[in-house]
């Protein structure tokens, strides 16, 4: 194993500029891939929290306070609605003050501000919340609901062409490291062609001939996904020191991808071994 | 310690076999020669005796092992027991003299400190020990003879091969080369070698084989 190693790591001496470019290269498309998954991955979080915690308003046409009582166990009523908060006339325009809707707009005389009712529902699909707001409309008393169901339809679709680009970035990665650990396997045979003509002659098994080129593709593949996981980590940094908040994405997700490259990178250098 | 029987080598595309039913034996501890002009199926046998190559009939025996019936994976394992020394080296240029000859070692498994021991101890028998950390590039085609049969007898192997190991030498030099196999043949290694000249085979009594067009002459 010892004599596998030192060849090993020769040949990587011998080659350690087309080693390093291949590893940055392979590296910068797992960044690519992982960033997007990254993206994804916290937009997710975000589309998962917007289902669980909707808000809703629902603007009344009632003007006391048991008629507001009596719509409000109504609404109580219905499946998925968990809370529900009162705002007066007065509150509620304070509220949409602060939502930013024009103080014009809010001070018009000939605009009563309504009663409003904010609600809160334990949604896990989109289709439950359009349902829940469409009962919230249909109970008396209610003028208008205002709810993200919309929106929230519109970002689901966003996440799944993201998804769907987070899978080609997948492929492409994947054929990028195939190519690249194979070019590299490739030209370390051809070069070192006379050397295994000479092992076979000298009594190496192919196990100890094909082993170093493993190796190397093994190696190749551990470095491309220590780079591609720094440059991830460093973006990461800088997108929480200027943008927003963002999570790394979970080692659950994390080592199955390196585990696929490695795996990718060591069945590509065997491919190369074989059919050269 | 070694026979053929009946050992016919045809390559595609050549009317005539390179070997046409050659049978002989060579018994261990002896020093055989292949005679034969160019093109007479000297290496070709050479190969057949290396596994390098399978005949197209016949039978091939080592230590009473048959080698066209031996699975792939025991070919390195019989080859560290029979060496072969190459007309055309087969070296690893950029590496050293002593990194050539230990090479063999490691591949058999021999602990680095002890292969570099012995590689020094063959180094030193072939007469170039003042040459150990010297790229085998530097070194003439007598020199880079005398590392190839240095690796070859470091392994300390039953059979050692030989094509043509003085073939591109100058007499003197090839007086060297045989002496140092002669060497190694009282020390009880079976040696088969091929030669185009008929004064190697002189300078030893063993058999003399020879070939011609594929054909084969024993003379004891």
């Amino acid at each position: 194993m010892r004599l596998v190693f030192r060849h090993t790591l020769g040949n990587i001496a011998q080659r350690k500029l087309s080693f390093m470019v291949s590893a940055l290269i392979i590296g910068f498309g797992i960044f690519l891939c992982l960033a997007v998954a990254t993206f994804l991955f916290n937009f997710h979080q975000l589309f998962e929290q917007t289902l669980k915690h909707p808000s809703g308003i629902a603007f009344l046409s009632v003007d006391s306070a048991e008629k507001v009582q009596k719509v409000a166990s109504q609404m109580m009523d219905l499946p998925s609605v968990q809370k529900i908060d009162f705002l007066s006339p007065k509150q509620a325009a304070s509220y949409l003050a602060g939502a930013g809707v024009p103080a014009a707009l809010l001070e018009d005389p000939d605009l009563s501000m309504p009663w409003m009712v904010m609600v809160y529902g334990g949604f896990d699909q989109v289709a439950a919340q359009k349902e829940t707001f469409r009962k919230v409309s249909s109970i008396e008393g209610v003028d208008e609901v205002v709810y993200l169901g919309d929106d929230v339809m519109r970002l689901k679709n966003m996440f799944n062409i993201g998804a769907f680009a987070a899978a080609l970035a997948a492929i492409l990665v994947s054929v990028l490291t195939l190519f690249v650990v194979s070019a590299f396997v490739r030209l370390s045979i051809s070069s070192r062609l006379p050397e295994i003509e000479i092992m076979r002659l000298v009594g190496a098994t192919e196990k100890l001939i094909v082993t170093p080129f493993l190796l190397e593709g093994l190696l190749l593949g551990m470095l491309g996904s220590a780079v591609g996981f720094l440059l991830l980590r460093l973006c990461q940094s800088f997108a929480v020191t200027h943008f927003a908040q963002a999570e790394l994405l979970p080692l659950e997700f994390l080592l199955p991808s390196f585990a696929a490259v490695l795996c990718l990178a060591v069945g590509s250098a065997y491919g190369s071994f074989r059919s050269h | 310690m070694i026979a053929l029987y009946h050992v016919t080598k045809r390559y595609e595309g050549l009317a005539r076999p390179a070997l046409d039913n050659v049978t002989f034996q060579v018994k261990k501890g002896q020093f055989c020669t292949i005679m034969g002009p160019s093109g007479a199926g000297k290496t070709t046998l050479l190969r057949l005796l290396f596994a390098d190559e399978r005949p197209s009939f016949g039978k091939i025996t080592l230590d009473g092992k048959d080698l066209v019936a031996m699975p792939k994976g025991n070919i390195p394992f019989m080859r560290r027991q029979v060496t072969m020394v190459f007309q055309d080296y087969k070296l690893i240029l950029h590496w050293t003299t002593l990194e050539n000859i230990a090479f063999a070692l490691d591949i058999a498994g021999v602990r680095r400190k002890e292969s570099l021991k012995r590689a020094t101890a063959a180094l030193e028998e072939v007469g170039l020990l003042h040459k150990r950390d010297v790229p085998c590039s530097w070194l003439s085609g007598g020199e880079q003879q005398r590392v190839a049969i240095a690796r070859a007898l470091v392994v300390q192997p039953k059979v050692m091969l030989c094509d043509e190991p003085t073939g591109n030498l100058d007499p003197s030099l090839a007086g060297g080369i045989m002496a140092l196999l002669l060497r190694q043949h009282a020390k009880g290694v079976t040696i088969v070698l091929a030669t185009h000249d008929p004064t190697v085979a002189a300078r030893h009594d063993g058999p003399a084989i020879s070939l011609l067009r594929g054909q084969v002459e024993v003379r004891e």
